[in-house]
Order: C-alpha cells, then sequence, then structure tokens
C-alpha cells in the first residue's frame, strides 16, 4: 500500500528505521508540488512510477532550483554576516527568526550552500527533505504527522492519503501560528447563554 | 369472549358504518374462516378489498382526492396559462410526494420517482438545478471521527463550511457545530464558552467543538415513534425529513445537543444553495422537522471527508474508516490517549477526542 505525503517543501529521505518502524506499511514515497496544486498531485499518480512499499526518496517533477534562495531572497548573500551587512539585509527583508531561544540561520542552512540545509552536521540537503529536519527535534510531530494524528489532509477519507508538510503549515522561521478572529459567530439562546455562565 | 376486547380494525369499522352490524360480533363468527385462524376478512378479500381495488389507505385517499386538484388546476389555466400550468405541475408533484413512503421502505424505483419530483420541485422553487443522491453506504465502512483538542485554535471555520454545504437556515442562524471555548485544565463543558468573539486562541484556553456523534448505540432513534430516524450500516445516523413529525423526542433523547428543530420554514438564499444534495443529508428540510449533522453523507459517500474537516485549516479534525486498519483514525484510537464524552450514558459515540 502506498501512501503519499506532499506539500510545499518536503519528501521524505530513505532512512533505515523507517522500514524497522513501518514494515513497508506505513508512509511511502514522497510526492513534491507546490501546495496550492493537490488535485493535480492525486490526478497524477496513476501516470508516475511509484517504487513498491520503499522508502526511497522519489519526487515527481522535481526541480532543486524551482525552490531556491535566491528566487525569494536576491544574490548577495554570504555566510552569517548576511543579515548584519545593509546590502545584504534587503536580501533576507522577510526572514524574522522566532524559533526556538538561540537558533541562528546556520542550526539549519549549510553555511557555504545556503540553498541546502544540514541535518544537525550529519548530512548535506536538499529543501525537499526539510521534513526530516524538523523531525530531529520535534520527533513526536513527526511521529503523528507520519500516522496521522498531525498535519493537514489534503484529499478524501479514502486512499491516497496526501497531507501538508511542516512548511506547508508552519513558516520554519517563525513556526508558531497567528492568532486572528474566529468566523461564524453562533447565535446562543438567552437561557443556554445563562447556562454557560454569560 | 376474549375476541371481543380485541380493538376494531380499519376494515370492521368502515362497515360498522355502512351496515349498521357490530363488526365484533362479525369477528366473532368469521374467526379462523381462512382456516389458518387469523383475522383475515373473507370478505374483503374475495372482492378485492374497499372499493374493489386492492391499494393502501394512502393510496385510496390519493384517487379520492386527486380529482379536486386536477380540477383547480383547470380553473387557474383560464387566467395566465403558463404560470397556471407551472402551479398545476408543482400541485401534482406536492400531491404525489405527501403520500409517498418512508425511504427506508421505498423500492429502488419509488425512491428515483421521489428523488426527480425533489428536483423538481427545487428548481421550480429556487430556478437551481439541484442533484439530490440517494447513494447507498459502501460495504466494510464505518464511519468515525477524532477531534484534536490541541490542535484546535478556534478559528470556526468548521462552523461557516458546514453552514454553506449542508443548507442550514440562515434565518436562526443554525449552526451543527458548536466551538466551546475552555479554560485549561477545566473539562465541564457547561463551563465552555461558544459564542467567543475575539483573537483566537486565546492564552490560557483550548477549544473543543462538538457536533452529532453518530452514536453506535443512538437514543434518538430508539425514541423516534414513527421510525423517521435511523442508523446507516455506514454508522450515520440519518433522517427522513419527509417522514418525520416533528416531535422533537430525538431532540429530547440526544445527550449530546446534536439535534436541531426548525421552528420556522428555514430560509437559504437562491444562490446559496449546495446544489449538490442526498435525500438523507443536506436537501432542504420544511417547517416543524428535525435535522442534524450527517457527517456530510453527500460528500463522505463519495470518498470526500466531512466539509468542516475539509475546512480545517490546522488538521484538528480526523475522519476516516474505522474498519480500514491503516487508516489516520485509527491510528489515533491506537497511539493517542483519546476520550469520548458522556462514556457512562452507553451511547458509544464514533467521535473521539484526543491531544498531542
Amino acid at each position: 500500500m502506498i501512501r503519499i505525503v506532499t506539500g510545499i517543501l518536503a519528501a521524505l529521505l530513505l532512512v533505515s528505521c523507517f522500514e524497522s518502524e513501518h514494515n513497508g506499511t506505513g508512509i511511502g514515497p514522497a510526492l513534491l508540488v507546490s501546495p496550492d496544486d493537490a488535485s493535480r498531485t492525486v490526478a497524477t499518480l496513476d501516470a508516475v512510477p511509484v517504487p513498491d512499499a520503499t522508502f526511497e526518496s522519489w519526487v515527481a517533477g522535481h526541480n532543486p532550483d524551482a525552490r531556491a534562495c535566491r528566487n525569494c531572497h536576491g544574490p548577495g548573500m554570504t555566510g552569517r554576516t548576511s543579515r548584519t551587512l545593509p546590502e545584504q539585509r534587503a536580501a533576507h527583508w522577510q526572514v524574522s527568526l522566532v524559533h526556538a531561544p538561540g537558533m541562528t540561520c546556520r542550526d539549519c542552512h549549510v553555511a557555504q550552500d545556503p540553498g541546502s540545509l544540514e541535518l544537525l552536521g550529519e548530512s548535506k540537503l536538499g529543501f525537499e527533505f526539510a521534513n526530516e529536519l524538523c523531525g530531529k527535534c520535534h520527533s513526536d510531530q513527526r511521529q503523528d504527522w507520519l500516522g496521522g494524528a498531525h498535519g493537514k489532509r489534503l484529499t478524501g477519507w479514502a486512499e491516497p492519503r496526501v497531507i501538508k508538510t511542516c512548511a506547508g503549515c508552519h513558516n520554519p522561521h517563525s513556526p508558531a501560528l497567528e492568532t486572528r478572529m474566529p468566523v461564524a459567530q453562533p447565535t446562543i439562546a438567552p437561557d443556554r447563554a445563562k447556562k454557560a455562565g454569560h | 369472549m376474549s375476541n371481543e376486547q380485541k380493538p376494531i380494525d380499519f376494515a370492521g369499522f368502515m362497515r360498522l358504518l355502512t351496515s349498521g352490524a357490530d363488526p365484533r360480533i362479525e369477528r366473532t363468527e368469521r374467526a379462523g374462516s381462512c382456516g389458518s385462524g387469523c383475522e383475515c376478512d373473507p370478505e374483503i378479500e374475495r372482492s378485492g378489498g374497499l372499493g374493489n381495488k386492492k391499494m393502501s389507505r394512502r393510496a385510496s385517499l390519493a384517487a379520492m382526492f386527486g380529482g379536486a386538484v386536477a380540477t383547480a388546476g383547470v380553473v387557474r389555466a383560464a387566467a395566465n396559462p403558463l404560470e397556471a400550468e407551472a402551479a398545476k405541475e408543482r400541485k401534482a408533484l406536492e400531491w404525489e410526494e405527501y403520500f409517498k413512503g418512508n425511504f427506508r421502505l421505498m423500492t429502488p424505483a419509488e425512491r428515483q420517482q421521489t428523488i426527480s419530483r425533489l428536483e423538481r420541485l427545487a428548481e421550480m422553487k429556487t430556478g437551481r438545478d439541484v442533484h439530490i443522491a440517494g447513494t447507498q453506504a459502501r460495504p466494510n465502512v464505518l464511519y468515525g471521527y477524532a477531534f484534536n483538542i490541541s490542535t484546535c485554535r478556534g478559528y470556526r471555520d468548521c462552523v461557516k463550511a458546514c453552514v454553506l454545504e449542508n443548507n442550514q437556515d440562515r434565518r436562526s442562524n443554525m449552526q451543527y457545530i458548536r466551538i466551546f471555548e475552555m479554560e485549561n485544565g477545566r473539562m465541564n463543558l457547561e463551563d465552555g464558552k461558544a459564542d467567543y468573539f475575539h483573537d483566537v486562541p486565546a492564552e490560557g484556553h483550548f477549544y473543543l467543538g462538538t457536533q452529532c456523534f453518530q452514536c453506535e448505540n443512538p437514543p434518538c432513534v430508539t425514541v423516534c415513534p414513527v421510525g423517521a430516524t435511523w442508523k446507516e450500516p455506514d454508522g450515520i445516523t440519518v433522517i427522513d425529513y419527509d417522514w418525520c413529525i416533528g416531535c422533537r423526542y430525538c431532540e429530547a433523547a440526544c445527550p449530546y445537543w446534536a439535534r436541531r428543530f426548525n421552528w420556522a420554514e428555514p430560509v437559504v438564499p437562491a444562490e446559496q444553495v449546495n446544489p449538490r444534495q442526498h435525500y438523507l443529508g443536506n436537501r432542504p428540510r420544511k417547517k416543524g422537522v428535525m435535522e442534524k449533522c450527517t457527517f456530510c453523507i453527500q460528500r463522505t459517500r463519495e470518498g470526500q471527508q466531512p466539509a468542516c474537516a475539509e475546512a480545517c485549516p490546522t488538521g484538528a479534525r480526523i475522519f476516516g474508516n474505522l474498519l480500514d486498519p491503516n487508516s489516520e483514525i485509527r491510528w489515533v484510537l491506537a497511539n493517542k490517549k483519546v476520550f469520548r464524552l458522556k462514556e457512562d450514558l452507553g451511547t458509544d459515540p464514533k467521535f473521539w477526542y484526543f491531544m498531542d
């Protein structure tokens, strides 16, 4: 059985421990698409050859250049000084790091190659594997996300399972979700309101 | 004699009116006439029933009064032919609708007929081309729901989607879903505030949503005196809106306040009507009948998620097939600490709450 996981950035990496955990029945290969294009993902499932119940890194139509830093941030960034030099600050004008206390760019990004991510010093990854990086610290959430208790599902209740990746909902630089006003204000009869302590 | 203690049946009562004879005496005489000891009336059997025609009470009443309606239509035709034709057609359809049976007891052909009539009536009323499905439950499917109280942020996007999807009355602002704002550490729903109006999530609060829990042992079904509500094979409790008599027993019996009553004719602007409907789901209701959440039966039976789950931006709502061991809902039940509301009542809701 193949379960498909998709979203903005990430696809799953071949990690040997996955195989022992799920033994081929859990999460299958991941599919990389833009988040606003979930329908296309589902439509192409049959057309794309899917490895049989392995956790092989597999990305359909993957183009690393499409998500390179420079597409948003512009050129001119070199190393961790980029946020302090005036001429390079513009390249990161929208990045505000509100993650765990004490975190810096280089905790996730490779200094010499900002278009790549660093898995806690272990290996260099493309942005499509950001989920693995998040999961290094947020292992509980990752476990829930793989199992089905965390994450926004984009398809119906039947197979295939297509859910958003971490960055599909959370801004990696500022992962806390913002507050906003609710919609659909209910009308509550006075007696009920009284019961509810209003 | 013991026979005299039995209640008078309808056929016997009619005979009493016409012949003046006492039907109780007659029944005593004819007891066992067909050799099986039953109470059938040999005379009616011979003649093929009342009025020499074998037909149900509903059908015979329809036949008796049908002529009157047709005449009324002809009289109107003199004034404005087009309008009168439409009125005539509508009256005829409404007449047929009035004498139809319970959806559960209808043959497939009868179901198709009533669906066609309802679609035509809706088109005449709103000008919208609606589609009413009668989709049956899928085999090996039992729907279940899980709600993550850690993740829900109280946006109420689910409520909005539910109202739009299910054609709920806009005038009374009917909503199937309630999202309660609860203080951290408190689990008493009576302390929950449902009409909060400020930026959410509020500090020190969590959000808990309720709706129909589609109990496996639904008390609302037990109390219905006319069999207008029942549990489908896929676990969804539904209502036949055209069979409901509006007694509201089910509303009183439900421990979760999941059922809603239409005190007035529901109002949904024609342009906002969701044309994708199901006979047992979101087709327009009328004054004096109950309605409730059906897990969006018109969507879920087509493989989609309910509108609330699809609209939820946080992924706090998990919907799936309880009989599929690989489904998300099964993973949640197996791996998370879950609870249900008022479990001690034995209603066995198929709606669980869990935390991260």
